[in-house]
């Protein structure tokens, strides 16, 4: 199983390392079971096999206030992957086709 | 778009209005603001979207996966700039440029600002042009933002760096001097190779290949360096800037593979661009290579690992396999990159050493500390290869014969980079590419920049050379101090870093604030008359 | 392929057209053998120029700069990239040497 996952390319997000985004980058840990973290100097490298979460009852659980899905714009530096989901409860990372999402096919 | 308006929520029968989901806000905000031309036909409408041969059938399948509205976008965007605005602010107030690693270090932040600031603001101006342009509300508003983020971008650049410039050379002519100056026609000319473009190229050029495959080898490492260096703002201004670049790598992603979902002849035209612009982007991120090994006097990440890790792994290893399904390959050229990642920073410093005479920057021999840790980023090439040559160039001056150049470069028609790349696979032996047009001779310097050069001659026989220019008299007058005249460079700018006038102030300030002796007078004098080596010989035997 | 426009792009002339130098062109000197120098250099010479002259006035300051070579050393040479046999007395124009061609000389 662990050899199948590590076959999946990494998806990445880099993040500011600063106090203020400590709350988000333990969420992503918590959510996000085989994930990589590399330091650099003011930047955390998040690298997950294939598909990484964002999840904003995550993030509100540990800050401790409330928290909307744009405030990630805030804290990434760059991304490797498709943004393939970003509605106010989850962002998600993911390589693989574009999914059509039905309530823009208005 | 009813519902949220405040003026009519108050009228609504019972309770607060519901709130929107994020995609029908966004749907609301962006899509159902467009309409359908009546008195002119689409196409009058929107002229420039079909000469390139695109196909699009259905403009509404565009995504925008940041689902941005306009009031977001300037509640975040603002938030952004306050919290820059804090940092330059202490930092100016707190003397921190005496907090850098180095003088030296700015000579990184003097390419930066007259190399790629300017870029930022071309990017404004065609990313507006794109806002009016294109057929669909999705793409167009998507372009607005990154129009309004590139300007944001300038700004700040110029703001983070104005305070610099109060204190060192180098910074004070940077926008003529990114018009005029031999190596900035590089970054320059590669933008307006894609402002001259159809509107889907450009989006391919600079959306695609530039901000998703190449913009991460410029910021990301090199803002990491500036936290080692002591340089705050620029840290802070580049995470700041890069928070809306992975907005526009998202959009660069989104606009190919929306236009090679739209129709499948599509995507031979959409190859052909991405193995163009990834062979422009690259020559010109050359610049960024030899910074990061050479610019910075505390190194954080090697060209070579940065390569690796944002283009080898994040890129052929991710993206491509992507792009796979849609039947785009990775680029053209892409093996000769990756050999060269092992040496391209050390061709192209040899350059900017040779040159510097001629430029806004200082630049000196890197020292035995430095050169270790070339060795050890580069454990297959630096030693065999490229450890004598400064070995040498150090004795030539500490013999007082400091190399210059004696001339003027052969530069690449394409890419106007001198001719200073070896051969694919050999790197004893310079490469020599040679095309014909029209009965005129042309010199390129790779397979990759001549194979651009021959699917449009007519467009890069018109490439303002600054060598040729010189040579037809349009550069100020025939010989270098002329030149240096017209490109604005002033005494202090240009030359060997080793007593120019930014190490002397910074060695002046160092000793007036460690001075408890109070023999600040005593160094000056020795600085006026033997110079900096032994004025910092003389603060040492204090 | 060729450029993309909405009018007939090929109006354009060269910005480093042979005439734009008058009677004059530019020519690259490039030492194949030794890589001190980071690149190849360009220099301005007239058409008429004999190789005497050039070589005395263009080739040698440029060689005896690099602190490895002298100039007293013998070269042999090339024209692109074909063998090449400089004549003295001959110009440069006769010898086949034309705007922006690359001379290159490595020790014989």
């Amino acid at each position: 199983m662990a050899e199948q996952i590590t076959e999946r390319p990494l998806v990445s997000v880099d993040l500011q390392e600063t106090e203020e985004n400590r709350g988000l980058i333990n969420a992503i840990e918590a959510d996000n079971p085989d994930l990589v973290i590399n330091h650099f100097p003011g930047v955390i490298k998040l690298q997950a096999p294939g598909r990484l979460l964002i999840s904003r009852e995550s993030v509100e659980a540990q800050l401790g206030r409330t928290w909307e899905t744009h405030e990630f714009q805030m804290a990434i530096i760059t991304l490797s992957g498709n943004v393939s989901e970003w509605d106010e409860d989850r962002i998600v990372i993911s390589w693989g086709p574009r999914v059509d999402d039905e309530e823009d096919e208005d | 778009m009813t519902t949220t308006a405040p003026n009519q929520a108050g009228k609504k029968s019972a309770g607060k209005p519901k709130k929107l989901s994020m995609k029908a806000r966004y749907s609301a905000l962006t899509r159902d603001l467009d309409w359908e031309p009546s008195y002119v036909s689409e196409q009058e409408m929107y002229p420039h979207t079909q000469y390139e041969g695109i196909k699009i059938h259905d403009w509404s399948k565009w995504d925008d996966p940041f689902r941005l509205t306009v009031d977001a976008y300037y509640r975040y965007q603002a938030e952004k700039d306050k919290r820059l605005y804090s940092v330059l602010d202490g930092f100016a107030q707190g003397q921190g440029h005496l907090t850098l690693s180095e003088a030296k270090y700015l000579n990184a932040m003097k390419v930066f600002l007259s190399g790629v600031t300017p870029l930022e603001y071309a990017a404004n101006r065609h990313f507006a042009y794109m806002a009016r342009q294109f057929n669909g509300p999705g793409p167009r508003f998507a372009a607005l933002c990154q129009s309004i983020d590139e300007m944001r971008h300038a700004q700040t650049e110029i703001h983070t760096l104005s305070n610099y410039n109060k204190y060192y050379s180098g910074m004070h002519n940077f926008i003529q001097q990114h018009d005029r100056v031999w190596y900035l026609s590089v970054t320059k000319s590669y933008f307006d190779d894609a402002l001259s473009a159809g509107p889907f190229e450009f989006m391919i050029a600079i959306g695609f290949s530039f901000e998703y495959l190449l913009t991460n080898l410029l910021f990301v490492p090199f803002m990491s360096a500036a936290s080692f260096n002591g340089d705050l703002p620029t840290m802070t201004f580049g995470f700041s800037a890069q928070s809306d670049e992975s907005r526009h790598m998202t959009l660069g992603l989104e606009v190919i593979k929306f236009i090679l979902e739209q129709d499948e002849a599509n995507v031979p035209i959409v190859q052909e661009w991405v193995d163009k612009w990834f062979w422009r982007g690259y020559r010109v991120t050359g610049i960024v290579a030899q910074m990061l090994d050479y610019q910075l006097p505390r190194p954080v990440m090697s060209w070579k690992e940065a390569f690796e890790l944002y283009f080898e792994q994040q890129m052929m290893g991710g993206l491509f396999p992507d792009l796979a399904l849609y039947g785009i390959r990775p680029p053209k050229h892409v093996e000769q990159a990756i050999w060269e990642k092992d040496h391209l920073s050390h061709w192209l410093h040899d350059t900017f050493y040779q040159f510097s005479h001629a430029a806004n920057f200082t630049t000196t021999v890197p020292d035995e500390e430095h050169m270790e840790w070339l060795s050890q980023a580069y454990p297959d090439t630096f030693d065999e290869l490229y450890r004598d040559k400064w070995e040498e160039m150090r004795k030539l001056d500490e013999e007082g014969k400091r190399f210059t150049y004696p001339g003027l470069p052969q530069l690449c028609q394409v890419c106007q980079i001198p001719m200073t790349f070896p051969q694919h696979g050999n790197p004893h032996l310079k490469a020599q590419f040679t095309s014909e047009y029209e009965g005129e001779h042309f010199n390129l310097c790779s397979d990759g920049c001549k194979w651009i050069f021959e699917r449009e001659p007519e467009k890069y026989r018109q490439a303002w050379l600054p060598v040729h220019q010189i040579y037809q008299g349009n550069c100020g007058g025939p010989t270098i101090p002329d030149v240096l005249k017209w490109y604005g460079v002033q005494e202090g700018d240009n030359g060997e870093y080793v007593g120019s006038v930014d190490q002397k102030n910074w060695v002046r300030w160092h000793h007036q604030i460690e001075d408890k002796l109070g023999t600040s007078s005593e160094i000056e004098e020795t600085l006026e008359a033997e110079g900096v080596h032994a004025a910092v010989k003389k603060i040492e035997e204090a | 392929m060729p450029t993309l426009a909405l009018y007939d792009y090929t109006v354009h002339p060269s910005r480093s057209a042979q005439e734009l130098y008058g009677d004059d062109m530019l020519v690259n000197i490039w030492q194949k053998d030794d890589n001190f120098f980071a690149c190849p250099c360009a220099v301005r010479v007239p058409k008429a120029m004999t190789w005497q002259d050039f070589y005395q006035t263009q080739f040698l300051p440029y060689v005896s700069a690099s602190p490895r070579t002298t100039g007293d050393e013998t070269y042999a040479w090339h024209l692109d990239d074909a063998p090449f046999t400089p004549e003295d007395s001959k110009t440069l124009d006769e010898l086949g040497v034309h705007h922006k061609h690359t001379l290159g000389f490595f020790k014989a």
